[in-house]
C-alpha cells in the first residue's frame, strides 16, 4: 500500500480523474443538448387522464417532476393545445389525483397554421358545407385531401409574395420618387398640374387627383384597395 | 567546393561538382518575394496595431467629455432698472433668450438676453393696491407666489412666451393673477418670507408674519366621484417656539416636511403630512451663524442649507444605518464662500444647484457627488440668481439692478472619479454606498453610476470560474501529456478542445436555464462531489489492481482514463445521493434554510457557481490546450534522464516536467484569465445581472462586459449612460491588457530561467 502511495500511481489516477470529467462534460453537454433538440423531432404520445373529479384530459405527456417539498409525490405536465378553446396550453396535474391513464387511438393531433396545435377526435369531416366522412372514416379522407389544402395554401402564399409584392415595392418606388422631388423642393403647381408630370397632378387639388394616374395616390396612408 | 566521385579517384582538388547556375530572373524573383513577404507582415503587424490603437482612440474620444473640466462664460451685463422683490422672484427660459424679474417696486420687468429681444415695459403687478411686495417663492414650473406688506399673496402664473409678429420672433412676458388670498386679515402684518408648494392633494402655503410667527394655508381638494372637487381652505397661525429669529423657510414640493432656518443657525422641521396639524419633529444644526437660505433640489427629497459664513451643506430625512425614525442628516459640506449666501438655485436636470453671496461671486456645486465646480462673478454684491431650465446658464441680479448671464458648460455633472469609483450617499439612502442603477421608473429618479460593483462583479466570476476550470485542465493536461498513451492522446485532446468550439451564447443559455435548475437541486451533492471522487478513483485504483491480469490486458498503461469515466460517473451518483441524504439528515431536509440560518447566505437560482462551472466550459480548453502543449514541448531527455535515474513517472511529472514547462502553465492561466474576464454572454444569462458586492456563492452579480451588452442598447447616445458604458469599455479593455501583458512578462521571465534546459 505504502510503495503504490510512493509510485505517485494514485496521482495519476487523480489527473486521470479530471480527464475524465473534462471529457464527461464535453459528450454529457452535447448529449444534453442534442437530447433536447432531437425531442423536436419525436412527437411525444398523447394521453388522456380521467381525474378524481371526473375531468378528462387530452394531450402529450410533456413532462414529469417530483412536487417541491412534499416528498415521493409526482406531478405530470400535459401539453393540452387548444389555445384558443381553453387559454392555456399546458396544465400540472397530480399524479394522485389520476385515476385511469390510457392511449386513445382516436385522437388527432393537427398542427395549425394559427394558434398552434389542434387536439381532439375527429367528429366528422366536412367539405364545402357537405359532410364527405364521419368519425374513424374521416382520417383517409382528410390525408387524401391534405395535398390539395397543401397546394392551395402554397398559391395564396405566392400571390401574397409575389404578385402583391411586386405592387407593394412598385408603390414604394414611387412613394420614394414622391419623396424625393419634395426635397429638392419641387411643390405642386397652380395649375392644377397640366403643365407638370404625372405626380403634380395628383398634388394639386381634389379635382386632379380623381382624374390623375393610378399611380399617383399618395403613398402608404391611404391605401387605394 | 563539392566532392564527388572524380575528385575522390583523382585526389586533387576538389572542384565544383556541378557550378552553381542561378539564373538572374530566379534570383531577383525570390529577392523580390522576400522583400514582399517581410513587408506584407510588418504591413499587417502595423495594421493590426493601429487598428487596436483606434479602437482605444474611439473609445477615449466618447469617455473624454465625462472628464473634461466644467466651463463657464460671462455673455451679457445689462442693467434691469430695477432690484428684485426678496426671494426666488427671479425666472429665465428654457433658450436664456430673456429673464423675467418681480421687482420690489412691484412690477414684473421682462430683461432681454439676447440682442433679438425687444424690451417691453414693466407690467405691474394686478391686486397690489398700493401694497409692497415682501416677498416672492416659487413653484412648480412657473408660478410664483407673492407675499405683500398688507398679509396677502398673490398668486402668479408666469411664462415667457415665444410668437411671431409676421416674420418677427417676439419674446414676452405672460402673467397670469389669481385673485389675492387674505392670510392674515386680522393684523395685516407683512409678509416677510413666504413658501408654497403644490402636491396633487392641494397647495400649502407657508409666510412667515414675525420673528416667530408663521401662517399655514392649506387647500385639500378631494376629488368627488359625482360633482367634481370638493376644495377644503384653511388658514392657521403657528408660533414657533425656538431660540433666535426665523429667517429662512422651506417647504418641500410634496407639502410633507417644512424646515425652518434660524438665526443660530439651527434648522427646525415640521411634520406636514397631517395638514391640520403642523408638528416639530426635529432640530439640527447647521452652523453657528444665521441660516440665510433653504432650497431642495429636484426631486424634493435633498435640502441645501446656506448661512452667513458661506458655509454651504446638503441635508436630507433618512432613516439612521441603525434603524429608527428617519432623521435630518448631513449629507455633504460643500466649498465655502466666506461670506453671507443670498440666494440657492437648484437644477430642474439634474441634483446641481448654484449659491450666490453677498460678495457677487457665484458657485456652481453637484448635490450627490459634494461637489463644487466652478466659482465665477465679479464682486458685485448678488441679490438673486437662477439656474437656467436645462443647466445650461446662470443669471443673476446684483444690488444696483444689474442682470448677469453666464453660459455654463457642463454636461455630465453627475460623473466624478468618486461617483464612478467611490461611495456616494444617494438620496434615501442611510449611508454612502456604491450603487449601479442607470435607469428608474420616474422623471426625477437620479441614474446612479458606481462601477465597483461591476468591477466587482467580473472579478468575481472570473474567480470563480477559474476555481473550477484551472484543477480540472491543469490535471487533465499533465495526464494527456506524461502519462496518456501517445494512440489514444491524438483523440481525447481533440475531444475537450471541442468545448471550446460551443458559442459562449450556447453555453450562457444552457447555464441560465438548464444548468442553473438542476444545480439547484443538488448543490450538498455538488460540495462533496470532489471528495467523493477522490475517494472513488483511489478505491478504484485498489480494485483494479486486485484485478487478475488477464482482465487488465487489454487496457495499457495510459489507458486508464477509459476505465476511470464510469468510476467518474459512478462517483458522481454516489456524490449526490450522498448529498441528498446530508440534506436530509443534517440539513434539515432543506439546505437553503440552513444556508440563511448557519451562514447568513440566501441562495439565488443563477448564481456564481452556475456561472463558474458555465465559464469553465469555455476557459477549461484554452487553459488545457496550452498548458498541455507546453508540457509536451519540455524536452524529452529531461524526462527519460529523470527516469532513468529511478524517478517514478508521478515524480518526473511534478518534479522535472512541470517546473520545466511552468512559462506556459503560467501563460495558459492567464489567458484563460483573460477569456473569463472578457467572457459576455454566459454571465450575461446565468447571474441575474443584479450590481450586488459579496463573495458569496450564491448569488449573482453584474459584470462590467454584460453591462454594456445589457444597457448599451438603451442608452442616448452622446448621454452620460452612453459615455460610462464606453468607460466600463475601457476599463475592460484596460483589464484584458494588463493581465496580457503580466502574462507575457511573466512567461518570459520563466523561460529565460529554464533556458539552459
Amino acid at each position: 500500500m505504502r510503495r503504490l502511495w510512493r509510485s505517485g500511481e494514485p496521482f495519476i489516477w487523480l489527473t486521470g480523474g479530471a480527464l475524465a470529467t473534462a471529457l464527461i462534460m464535453v459528450v454529457g453537454l452535447i448529449a444534453i443538448i442534442v437530447g433536447n433538440a432531437a425531442g423536436f423531432f419525436w412527437p411525444a404520445e398523447v394521453v388522456r387522464v380521467t381525474l378524481a373529479d371526473g375531468k378528462v384530459l387530452t394531450g402529450p405527456l410533456a413532462e414529469r417532476e417530483p412536487i417541491p417539498g412534499k416528498g415521493e409525490a409526482w406531478r405530470i405536465k400535459l401539453k393540452l393545445a387548444n389555445r384558443d378553446l381553453y387559454g392555456a396550453d399546458f396544465v400540472w396535474v397530480d399524479e394522485a389525483a389520476v385515476v385511469r391513464r390510457e392511449r386513445p387511438a382516436d385522437v388527432a393531433v393537427i398542427e395549425r397554421s394559427e394558434w398552434g396545435l389542434l387536439i381532439g377526435r375527429i367528429a366528422a369531416l366536412e367539405e364545402a358545407g357537405a359532410v364527405v366522412a364521419r368519425d374513424a372514416a374521416a382520417w383517409p379522407e382528410i390525408e387524401r385531401r391534405l395535398p390539395a389544402a397543401a397546394a392551395l395554401r402554397r398559391q395564396i402564399r405566392a400571390i401574397e409574395k409575389g404578385d402583391i409584392g411586386a405592387i407593394n415595392f412598385e408603390q414604394e418606388k414611387i412613394r420614394l420618387r414622391l419623396r424625393g422631388l419634395e426635397a429638392r423642393g419641387a411643390t405642386a403647381s397652380a395649375d392644377g398640374g397640366r403643365s407638370g408630370r404625372g405626380w403634380r397632378r395628383c398634388r394639386s387639388s381634389t379635382g386632379s387627383r380623381r382624374r390623375g394616374w393610378p399611380s399617383c395616390a399618395p403613398g402608404r396612408r391611404r391605401g387605394w384597395w | 567546393m563539392a566532392i564527388n566521385a572524380d575528385t575522390l579517384t583523382a585526389g586533387g582538388p576538389g572542384t565544383p561538382a556541378r557550378p552553381l547556375v542561378v539564373s538572374r530572373a530566379r534570383t531577383s524573383r525570390r529577392i523580390f518575394l522576400d522583400r514582399f513577404a517581410a513587408r506584407t507582415v510588418v504591413l499587417g503587424g502595423i495594421v493590426i496595431i493601429s487598428a487596436i490603437l483606434a479602437i482605444l482612440f474611439v473609445i477615449a474620444a466618447e469617455v473624454w467629455p465625462l472628464f473634461r473640466p466644467p466651463r463657464v462664460l460671462a455673455l451679457e451685463r445689462l442693467s434691469a432698472g430695477a432690484t428684485p422683490a426678496p426671494g426666488a422672484g427671479l425666472g429665465v427660459d428654457e433658450y436664456r433668450e430673456a429673464a423675467s424679474m418681480v421687482t420690489a417696486d412691484g412690477t414684473i420687468q421682462l430683461v432681454p438676453l439676447k440682442p433679438t429681444v425687444t424690451r417691453a415695459a414693466p407690467l405691474p403687478i394686478a391686486g397690489l393696491e398700493g401694497a409692497r411686495v415682501t416677498a416672492v417663492a416659487a413653484h412648480g414650473l412657473d408660478r410664483y407666489a407673492i407675499g405683500t406688506s398688507d398679509g396677502r399673496v398673490i398668486p402668479l402664473e408666469m411664462k415667457i412666451e415665444v410668437g411671431f409678429e409676421g416674420d418677427r420672433r417676439t419674446v414676452s412676458v405672460k402673467p397670469a393673477f389669481a385673485a389675492p388670498v387674505v392670510l392674515d386679515p386680522g393684523r395685516k402684518r407683512a409678509i416677510l418670507r413666504l413658501t408654497v408648494a403644490s402636491p396633487d392633494s392641494g397647495p400649502v402655503t407657508v409666510a412667515q408674519v414675525g420673528p416667530h410667527d408663521l401662517i399655514v394655508q392649506t387647500v385639500v381638494e378631494k376629488k368627488a366621484l359625482i360633482g367634481g372637487t370638493r376644495r377644503e381652505e384653511s388658514v392657521q397661525a403657528l408660533s414657533v417656539p425656538v431660540d433666535g429669529d426665523i429667517v429662512a423657510l422651506r417647504l418641500d414640493g410634496r407639502g410633507d416636511d417644512l424646515v425652518l432656518g434660524t438665526s443660530r443657525g439651527q434648522l427646525v422641521r415640521y411634520d406636514m403630512r397631517d395638514r391640520g396639524t403642523p408638528t416639530v419633529v426635529e432640530t439640527a444644526t447647521v452652523g453657528a451663524a444665521p441660516v440665510t437660505a433653504l432650497s431642495f433640489l429636484i426631486g424634493e427629497r435633498t435640502l441645501v442649507a446656506a448661512d452667513a459664513t458661506g458655509a454651504v451643506s446638503s441635508w436630507q430625512v433618512v432613516p439612521p444605518p441603525t434603524g429608527g425614525a428617519a432623521t435630518l442628516t448631513r449629507i455633504n459640506d460643500f466649498e465655502s464662500h466666506r461670506a453671507p449666501v443670498v440666494a440657492i438655485s437648484p437644477s430642474r436636470r439634474d441634483k446641481g444647484f448654484v449659491t450666490a453671496d453677498a460678495a457677487g461671486r457665484v458657485k456652481l456645486h453637484y448635490g450627490t457627488s459634494g461637489q463644487t465646480f466652478l466659482t465665477f462673478g465679479d464682486g458685485r454684491p448678488l441679490r438673486a440668481v437662477v439656474f437656467a431650465p436645462k443647466a445650461d446658464g446662470v443669471v443673476a441680479v446684483d444690488e444696483r439692478g444689474e442682470v448677469v448671464d453666464w453660459r455654463v458648460d457642463n454636461p455630465h455633472p453627475e460623473i466624478t472619479l468618486k461617483t464612478l469609483f467611490g461611495k456616494v450617499w444617494y438620496e434615501g439612502y442611510s449611508r454612502p454606498a456604491w450603487v449601479w442603477q442607470s435607469t428608474g421608473g420616474t422623471d426625477d429618479f437620479e441614474a446612479k453610476f458606481s462601477l465597483t460593483p461591476l468591477i466587482y462583479g467580473t472579478l468575481k466570476g472570473t474567480f470563480y470560474a477559474l476555481l473550477f476550470a484551472v484543477p480540472l485542465a491543469l490535471l487533465a493536461a499533465i495526464y494527456v501529456s506524461e502519462f496518456m498513451h501517445p494512440a489514444v492522446k491524438g483523440y481525447v485532446k481533440p475531444a475537450v478542445e471541442i468545448m471550446a468550439a460551443l458559442p459562449s451564447v450556447v453555453l450562457g443559455f444552457l447555464a441560465g436555464l438548464w444548468l442553473a435548475p438542476a444545480v439547484e437541486r443538488i448543490v450538498p451533492g455538488l460540495f462533496l462531489l470532489p471528495a467523493v471522487e477522490t475517494v472513488v478513483i483511489l478505491a478504484a485504483l485498489l480494485a483494479w489492481r486486485a484485478l487478475p491480469p488477464g482482465v487488465r490486458g487489454p487496457f495499457r498503461q495510459g489507458t486508464e482514463v477509459f476505465v476511470l469515466v464510469p468510476v467518474v460517473l459512478l462517483g458522481a451518483w454516489i456524490a449526490l445521493t450522498l448529498g441528498g441524504l446530508v440534506e436530509q439528515r443534517l440539513l434539515a431536509g432543506d439546505y437553503r434554510g440552513w444556508l440563511l440560518a448557519a451562514l447568513g447566505l440566501t441562495y439565488d437560482q443563477r448564481n456564481s457557481l452556475v456561472v463558474g462551472v458555465a465559464m469553465g466550459f469555455a476557459v477549461v480548453p484554452l487553459i488545457f490546450t496550452i498548458a498541455e502543449d507546453s508540457l509536451a514541448n519540455v524536452p524529452q531527455h529531461l524526462r527519460a534522464g529523470s527516469l532513468a535515474l529511478g524517478a517514478s513517472r508521478w515524480q518526473t511529472a511534478v518534479r522535472i516536467v512541470l517546473p520545466t514547462a511552468s512559462p506556459g502553465i503560467f501563460s495558459a492561466i492567464m489567458i484563460g484569465l483573460g477569456r473569463a474576464v472578457g467572457e459576455t454572454m454566459i454571465v450575461l444569462m446565468a447571474t441575474g445581472n443584479t450590481p450586488v458586492m459579496d463573495w458569496n456563492m450564491f448569488s449573482g452579480f453584474r459584470a462590467l462586459s454584460a453591462n454594456i451588452a445589457v444597457e448599451l442598447p438603451e442608452a442616448p447616445e452622446g448621454g452620460t449612460l452612453f459615455r460610462v458604458l464606453f468607460l466600463a469599455a475601457f476599463l475592460l479593455f484596460c483589464l484584458t491588457f494588463v493581465l496580457n501583458t503580466a502574462a507575457e512578462v511573466v512567461r518570459l521571465r520563466l523561460r529565460r530561467k529554464y533556458r539552459y534546459l
